[in-house]
This record gives C-alpha cells, sequence and structure tokens, in this order.
C-alpha cells in the first residue's frame, strides 16, 4: 500500500547511502520483495524507474527476488538489499 | 475434514466522517456474530492490528478529495475481490462536493490561515468515479440493518435487497401521516431513494433527502410542489445541494434553480 | 572507476499520512510532531450563504462519532445570534440526548479501542474471544446511549430531530419509560466499567495541565456554562476567541489551537473531571474515589478511568431527567431570522466544542467557525510525546511506537483511525561528532555599517572549503545559538562599537580570551552577539572552535550605506576570515 510513499522512503536511503561512499552513481539496486508485500516485479520496476529519475540511481539496474513465502516474518515487507556504486 | 476460510472483510476511509464505519460496530447485537462469520482483517477504527494482502470484501467510505487518495483507492481496488462502497461520500461525492462548484482556493483560503500548506483536488468524486464498484449502499449515513443485509447476501452469493424506490413508499409502510399533504411541510420524499426508514416524516419533519436519488426520480415535478408550498426559488436549489449535491438528478435540478 | 557493493538491509517504510516523528539527541528528546492528515473539507467554507436552520444537519457531518455535540453547538450559537432561550423540559432533553451521546461515545472509546489495548489485545473483536462477557456487556452499555439518541434523535448517526430552537417531535413520558428500565441496567455495567478499567496496569506520568472546561453553578457541563480554567481563566462564551487562536501548522491540515499567553491546554474528560468534581452525582464520585482517583487526575493514562466515570455521571443524569420529565407544549420556540453574532460552546465528549456565526438579516450564515476539542489537544498531544517518551526510549521501536499510540489515544482523537496510522519515525542524532564547520555573518543590513557581518559572509560565499556553510544572520540570540550548535568550529563576522575608530576589526577567539567590552547587536533587538556567546558560554553549548571578528561601525542609521572605513575594512576581515578558516582545517 503507498507504493509512491515506500518508494520515496527506498529511494531516501539508496541515496544516503550512495552519498556515504561518495558514490558517483549507483550501478544496481538490489531489493526483496515479500510475497504479502502486493508487489509484482514489473509494477515495482514501473515505480522504480520514475522515482529514480533524476537522482544517482537513474538506470540503474534493479534486481528483485519476489519471495513466496506467505509465512516468512516480513511476508508484508519491501527490503532494500544491497546497492552497486560506482566510486 | 477441510476448514473453509472465512471471508477477509476490510474497511477502508476515505473523506469521510466516519459515520458509516461506525455503524457497522452500532450493530451491538450482531457485532460479535458478524465476526464469526468474517474475519474482520483490517478495520483501523476497531482495531490496532494492521494486516495486508487481499481482501475478499471491502466496504469503502469516504470521497476522494486528493491526489493520494486517488492512487490509494486504485490499491484498495486491486486488492479486493468485492468492492462495496458505503455512505453519500463514497457513492456521489458527499456534502463536500460542494467545493466542485465553487473556487477551492477560495475555500482553502477562508478556513486555512496558511493555503499554501494545504495540498487538495479540486473536485470531490465518488468512489465509482475512479475504479470499478460492485456494488452501492446509499445512505447520509447508511443503514445499518442495509448493511448486514448487504453482508448477509455477500455470504449467501446473492444480490443484496435494497429497494431504489422512493421514501414514500417506506413512509406507507411505516404507516406515517403524509407530512407534505397533511401540513404542507416541504419533503424531498418522493425523489429521495429508500432505506432510512422515513425517520423524518415520522418525527413531523420533512425528508430532507440524505440517501440522495432514487431510481429516475422526478425532481422537476417535486419542485414545483415546493414552489406552491411557499419555497422561494433559492431555497428550493439548497435544498437538492446537502450530502448528494453531486449525484446527476440532484445536481441538475440545482442548477435549474440557479444554485 | 571502481564498483563495491554495500549490504543495506534496509526495510521500507510508509511515510507520512499520521506520521509521529520524534527527533532524540544524544539520549534526550529533542522534538515530537503529530501530523494528523484528515483530506480537508471545508465545511466552514461552503455553510456560507446557507440557512441558519441548516446547521444542526450540515455540522453533524463534520463527525459522525459525535454528531450530536456538533448539533448541539450549533444550535447554542445559532439562538444566541437569534436572541433565542430553549429552557424547561426542551433544555432537559438536549441534556438527555448528550447523555445518550456521551455514553455511546465513551463506551466505544473504552471497550472497543482502550481496554482491548490495555489488555494486549489489537481490537474488542480479538478480546472477545477470551473475554466475551465483559465485551458483550460493553456493547449493552453503548446500546443504551444509543437508544436515547434513537428515540430523542431519530436515528444514532446524524440524528433527524434537532433543530434551531428545539426539536421537530419531543417524547412522550410513556416512550420514556422503557428507556428508563434499560438505563437502569446501564448504570450498573457503567459501575462495573469503572472498577474494570482501574485495575489496569497504568504508567506512572503526570504533568500540570492547564485545564479549560464548561462550569455551571448547578450541574456538570453539557451546553452551558462559562469557559474556565485552572488557571484563573472565568469567561463567557462569546469571549472565547478573545482568549484562544488557531494557528494553522504545515504538516498537519488541522488547525492547532493556543491559549493566549499559556500556550497549549487541554480539553475533555480529565479537565471537566478537574474543574468540577464536585458536580458529579455521589454515585459517580464513589465510583471514582474506589478507583483510586482524587478530586483532580494529571495523568493522562487513567483518562479510561474518568471517562467510565463520566458515563455512568451520564446513566444517573440521564435517570434524573427522565424521572422528572414534563411533556412540553410545544416541541420549538419561534424563531425570527435577524442579523447577528452567535457564539455557543458545548461539551463534546472529547471536550470543549466552539462554534460561532454571523447571520444576515435574512437569517443566512455570513460566516463560520468551528474549533473541534481534537485541534485543541493537539499541541497537549504533541507535549505529552516529548515530555514522556524520554522515559521509554530504551525501548525497541514496535514497543516505543505502542507506548506513543497509547499516548495519543488517552485523548480519544476525533479521528481515531489515525492513532493507528502513526509509524513511528525516530531519528537519532548525535551532536559535535561530524560537526562540520560555520561562517556567520551578523547584522541589518538597512542599518548602514550594521550591514558589514552579512556583506562580508556574502563575499565569502564559494571561497570556502566544502565542510564550511556560510550564512547569514540577523544575530538574534537564541536563534543564533540554535544555527551554531552541534557544528564543530563557528566564525562569526558582526559590527560592534566600543570607542575605538571605525573600521577596526578585532578578532576575539571566545574559548582564549574574555569577550572584551564590546557592544554588539546595534538593533533594537536587545539580545545579540555577546548575549548569545554568554549564554552559549553558560550552557556549554558553544563549538570547539569559536572565533569572532568585529568591526568598529561608523553609522547605523538606518538606510545609509556602508560608511567609507568601514568599506576599506571588508577585504581585511574576509582575508582574515579565509586565513582562519584554511589554518583550522
Amino acid at each position: 500500500m503507498h507504493e509512491a510513499s515506500l518508494m520515496r522512503n527506498l529511494m531516501k536511503q539508496v541515496d544516503e547511502v550512495a552519498q556515504n561512499e561518495n558514490a558517483r552513481r549507483v550501478v544496481a539496486v538490489s531489493v526483496w520483495l515479500g510475497a504479502l508485500s502486493h508487489m509484482t516485479e514489473e509494477h515495482f520496476g514501473e515505480h522504480f524507474r520514475q522515482a529514480a529519475a533524476g537522482t544517482m540511481a537513474e538506470g540503474a539496474r534493479l534486481e528483485v527476488f519476489l519471495s513466496d513465502d506467505p509465512a516468512h516474518a516480513n511476508a508484508q515487507d519491501v527490503l532494500l538489499e544491497s546497492i552497486e556504486v560506482e566510486i | 475434514m477441510a476448514k473453509t476460510k472465512k471471508p477477509r472483510l476490510a474497511v477502508w476511509k476515505f473523506a469521510s466522517c466516519d459515520g458509516c464505519q461506525l455503524s457497522l460496530l452500532d450493530c451491538e447485537d450482531e457485532l460479535l456474530a458478524v465476526a464469526d462469520a468474517i474475519d474482520i482483517a483490517y478495520f483501523m477504527e476497531a482495531t490496532r492490528g494492521r494486516i495486508s494482502g487481499r481482501y475478499d470484501l471491502s466496504l469503502v467510505e469516504g470521497s476522494i478529495t486528493t491526489a493520494h487518495d486517488a492512487e490509494r483507492i486504485r490499491e484498495v481496488r486491486r486488492r479486493s475481490g468485492f468492492l462495496i462502497t458505503i455512505g453519500a461520500c463514497a457513492t456521489a461525492g458527499g456534502i463536500q462536493a460542494l467545493r466542485n462548484f465553487a473556487d477551492v482556493r477560495e475555500y482553502t483560503s477562508i478556513v486555512y490561515a496558511r493555503p499554501d500548506y494545504i495540498s487538495t483536488l479540486a473536485t470531490s468524486t465518488a468512489i465509482a468515479d475512479h475504479v470499478r464498484v460492485d456494488f452501492e449502499l446509499r445512505g447520509c449515513p447508511i443503514n445499518k440493518r442495509q448493511l448486514i443485509e448487504v453482508a448477509s447476501a455477500y455470504l449467501a452469493g446473492r444480490k443484496p435487497v435494497t429497494p431504489a424506490h422512493s421514501t414514500c413508499i417506506e413512509c406507507k409502510l411505516a404507516g406515517n401521516v403524509c407530512v407534505m399533504v397533511a401540513h404542507g411541510t416541504p419533503c424531498l420524499g418522493p425523489v429521495t431513494h429508500a432505506g432510512c426508514g422515513a425517520i423524518c416524516p415520522a418525527y413531523d419533519r420533512g425528508c430532507y433527502g440524505c440517501y440522495g436519488p432514487m431510481e429516475t426520480p422526478n425532481a422537476p415535478s417535486l419542485s414545483g410542489w415546493l414552489a406552491r408550498l411557499g419555497m422561494e426559488e433559492r431555497a428550493i436549489g439548497r435544498v437538492y445541494s446537502t450530502f448528494n449535491t453531486n449525484a446527476e438528478p440532484f445536481r441538475e435540478e440545482r442548477e435549474r434553480h440557479g444554485s | 572507476m571502481a564498483r563495491k557493493t554495500i549490504k543495506v538491509d534496509y526495510l521500507a517504510r510508509v511515510e507520512g499520512e499520521g506520521a509521529f516523528k520524534v527527533v532524540i539527541r544524544d539520549g534526550v528528546v529533542q522534538s515530537a510532531e503529530l501530523s494528523i492528515f484528515e483530506p480537508p473539507r471545508f465545511f466552514e467554507a461552503f455553510m456560507r450563504g446557507r440557512a441558519f436552520s441548516e446547521a444542526p444537519d450540515i455540522t453533524a457531518r463534520i463527525c459522525g462519532i459525535c454528531p450530536v455535540a456538533y448539533q448541539m453547538s450549533s444550535v447554542h450559537a445559532m439562538e444566541a445570534a437569534l436572541g433565542v432561550k430553549v429552557d424547561g423540559p426542551l433544555r432537559e432533553l438536549r441534556r438527555l440526548l448528550y447523555c445518550g451521546e456521551w455514553i455511546e461515545s465513551h463506551t466505544l472509546h473504552v471497550y472497543m479501542l482502550h481496554a482491548p489495548d490495555f489488555l494486549g489485545y489489537a481490537g474488542a473483536i480479538d478480546m472477545a474471544r477470551d473475554h466475551g462477557e465483559v465485551v458483550r456487556r460493553g456493547l449493552d452499555l453503548k446500546k443504551a446511549g444509543n437508544e436515547i439518541v434513537n428515540l430523542l434523535g431519530g436515528r444514532e448517526i446524524h440524528p433527524i430531530n434537532v433543530k434551531v430552537g428545539g426539536f421537530y417531535r419531543t417524547p412522550t413520558k410513556r416512550e420514556l419509560t422503557p428507556l428508563a428500565e434499560r438505563l437502569k441496567v446501564a448504570r450498573d455495567i457503567a459501575r462495573d466499567t469503572v472498577r474494570f478499567v482501574s485495575g489496569f496496569e497504568f504508567p506512572d506520568r503526570e504533568r500540570d495541565y492547564v485545564c479549560v472546561a464548561l462550569r455551571h453553578p448547578d450541574e456538570y457541563p453539557f451546553n452551558e456554562g462559562h469557559v474556565i480554567s485552572n488557571r484563573g481563566l472565568d469567561i463567557p462564551v462569546a469571549d472565547y476567541d478573545k482568549h484562544f487562536e488557531e494557528v494553522h501548522v504545515e504538516r498537519s491540515t488541522a488547525l492547532q489551537s493556543q491559549h493566549h499567553g499559556v500556550g497549549s491546554y487541554l480539553v475533555g474528560p480529565l479537565s471537566r473531571y478537574n474543574l468540577n468534581f464536585d458536580r458529579l452525582t455521589p454515585l459517580a464520585q464513589e465510583a471514582a474515589r474506589e478507583a483510586g482517583l482524587g478530586e483532580t487526575c494529571n495523568n493522562p493514562y487513567k483518562s479510561i478511568i474518568v471517562r467510565s466515570v463520566e458515563v455512568l455521571y451520564a446513566c444517573d443524569e440521564a435517570l434524573r431527567i427522565i424521572d422528572n420529565y414534563v411533556e412540553p407544549d410545544r416541541p420549538t420556540v419561534d424563531i425570527e431570522p435577524r442579523a447577528g453574532v452567535g457564539h455557543g460552546a458545548t461539551e463534546a465528549p472529547r471536550g470543549l466544542l466552539y462554534h460561532r456565526y454571523r447571520l444576515e438579516e435574512d437569517g443566512a450564515i455570513a460566516e463560520a467557525r468551528i474549533v473541534p476539542p481534537t485541534s485543541q489537544n493537539q499541541p497537549s498531544i504533541e507535549e505529552d510525546l516529548r515530555t514522556y517518551v524520554g522515559g521509554w526510549l530504551d525501548l525497541d521501536d514496535e514497543a516505543l511506537q505502542h507506548r506513543c499510540e497509547q499516548t495519543v489515544r488517552n485523548y480519544d482523537p476525533c479521528i481515531s483511525c489515525a492513532t493507528h496510522f502513526l509509524r513511528l519515525e525516530r531519528i537519532e542524532e548525535t551532536s559535535g561528532v561530524s560537526g562540520g564547520r560555520i561562517v556567520v555573518g551578523i547584522g541589518n543590513p538597512d542599518r548602514g555599517d550594521d550591514g558589514v557581518g552579512r556583506l562580508v559572509a556574502r563575499k565569502l560565499v564559494g571561497a570556502m572549503p566544502a565542510d564550511v556553510e556560510v550564512v547569514e544572520h540577523d544575530g538574534e540570540a537564541a536563534s543564533l545559538l540554535d544555527r551554531i550548535e552541534g557544528v564543530h568550529a563557528a566564525y562569526l563576522i558582526d559590527a560592534c562599537v566600543s570607542g575605538a575608530p571605525s573600521g577596526t576589526v578585532h578578532r576575539i577567539d571566545i574559548h582564549a580570551e574574555e569577550l572584551p567590552d564590546l557592544q554588539f547587536g546595534l538593533s533594537t533587538h536587545g539580545f545579540g552577539l555577546a548575549e548569545a556567546m554568554a549564554l552559549g558560554n553558560a550552557l556549554g553549548q558553544l563549538p570547539e572552535r569559536c572565533v569572532i571578528f568585529a568591526i568598529e561601525a561608523g553609522t547605523v542609521e538606518t538606510g545609509a550605506m556602508l560608511s567609507p572605513a568601514v568599506m576599506d575594512a571588508v577585504e581585511t576581515v574576509v582575508a582574515a576570515v579565509r586565513e582562519e578558516v584554511m589554518q583550522d582545517a
């Protein structure tokens, strides 16, 4: 729910980490989607591309892993696993 | 023996007063029985639990007045098997739809000292203007008996019985004296959607149309009667301009009387 | 061009929308902000042009949980504007109607939201699984309240029978009798409820609240009385807007109310109770005492007990009214439209609800102003969060969030849903570690040489290393201290007067020497750079490195340009600051 809001939050985190590393740009972003997070990969991808435009993560490769375990503790959540930067 | 899963119910709120949601909690005698038959999975007013996922039945209260909410209702639709709108705000945009006919910037500056802090749409619109709706339950507020009827119908897999004829029929069934004929009291009953049980005439008051227009009302004819009873033009426009002001038959009639 | 992968493992969160943000620095709560977002519906605006008679029906739709309160405040305000008084049985019926709403609303809050929370359940439905009998009794109690509203008002939500002047139809004595029977049962349940909730575990938190409520010579207040406080306020309702003001805060669409000269204040059950204990019925007072309450209660977590006492009072009062009821001759008083201004304040379950209307000659509404109890309580809620949360910082996020929700729930905000939307954003900041550096040009650019500090700063922009921020400031002491808080080094440039020739430059290292007798702050503010330094020093809040460059002023006339001597000194100071900054790097 509130995909735009979640995405903003995620991008803020990506940006912060990249800044901390003094990165020039973000090459890849790796995300884990919970089974009950009601996101599909395409859906997430669309939102990500929109939110990344104009930031250091613009054009970054998006790697999404969609979990199929509804019993997982984070089944409802979206987890930013890692980012790859160019420094 | 396999256990059938209870249908999951969610109750969502948009721009509204909460009254229609409260109707569910006002079914004091039925509430626990309902909770036995349906898994009330997401109901902010009644529980602090927050569960996400898919819902078999979603009840939506409130109108769409912000870009954020326009996005949110699409998300609700995606996650809902069956979506039912409850109350005049959700079915017709509510009384806040009066903003649709005014300059919302002016409204904002009347109420808020810093209008630039407020981000809102210029209109208040019904849920059905944004997503597909499976059933609409009218009323301001809805009638809790009708809400139980809708929930029962859903569980039984049949269509809910919520007649769209005029309030006059309910009045007759209740054995009320017609306030307009007997006392010359202006009454919107002849054009108003049934559902409330004709409360106002039972209290010596004319109906003020809070259930919105019935199916194919003859508003121009009623307006003629209201004028004959001594109502002046501006007042006639106003009576159609309340909680269902944006419902088409009422909006048209309002405009005909300069409101 | 190297690449690096950083493991983040960060759980994305939904921001905004009923957000609660707590900023903690070095283990101390710096700020607590509650943003309740309710899409604005603009009632006050679209009531303009409507007939006065429409007010009770329209304003009821502001709140589905306390529509009677809106109807009562609106009719009283309209009657004040129209010069009409409603007395006798009609007045009593209005009190009876309000009893119904108090019972219904308070019981809803206690049983459906608050009690389950104390007992660790998500809501009443969950609680019913283990405590079915308790929940059922609670629902019966709520139903009794609803029955009053149903009978007197026509229906429970958005009653149809209330009008300016009275009612459309009044009940017969006979219609009230079965209601009285059910209220006697309800009263017993209410008595049990007080006992039930008094056994919960309450956080030990108290604050000296500024309590505001109505006070009446004879009764626990509903519709009539003076507005009083526990700080000596005692005013007629018509003077409300001389003492209370609404402020619009950016992060919220609700307006926040402030009490002139006092700040945040509290309305609602606790305030009513504290200011009107002596007006409760003996049974209610006894129940309160037995529950361990004194004649005043300043622990907001115990508000659930106070609400339960009020439910008990409402049952008592309803029975008294029904017992003494005499059928009125007419259901309403006659009304003649006229121009005027009217104020009304009644005690909604959540607290004081104020309405003000200005009417035209024909009775049409020219202006409307409505101040709900929740907007009056919002600053108080935030202060509670700021004050109490400090004791729970060692809890994990989820537990802390729950405590915060509890704190908000004490107020039974009229947007009850919002409490569940609370997403705790805990921001931990530590000061002084990586700090950064700052150059501050101080002064008033419109008063001749008083503008030199700012001019120097402007010339330094773009000529400083990356870690140095360059800003201009008007020199007001408190905000200046705030501005330089947390930095590692601050370089401050200002004009001064000490008797030396104009254009003379003084350099003072605050930590190495005493501040000489220089008069800074040539503006009329009073508290300038010298005071800021003294205060900062006393509080131990000055940056590790703090250097002042003070330039002797020649003229400080309004509108004057910099005097030649001071103008000449500008380049010297610019160079001096730059050297100082580079040396420290």
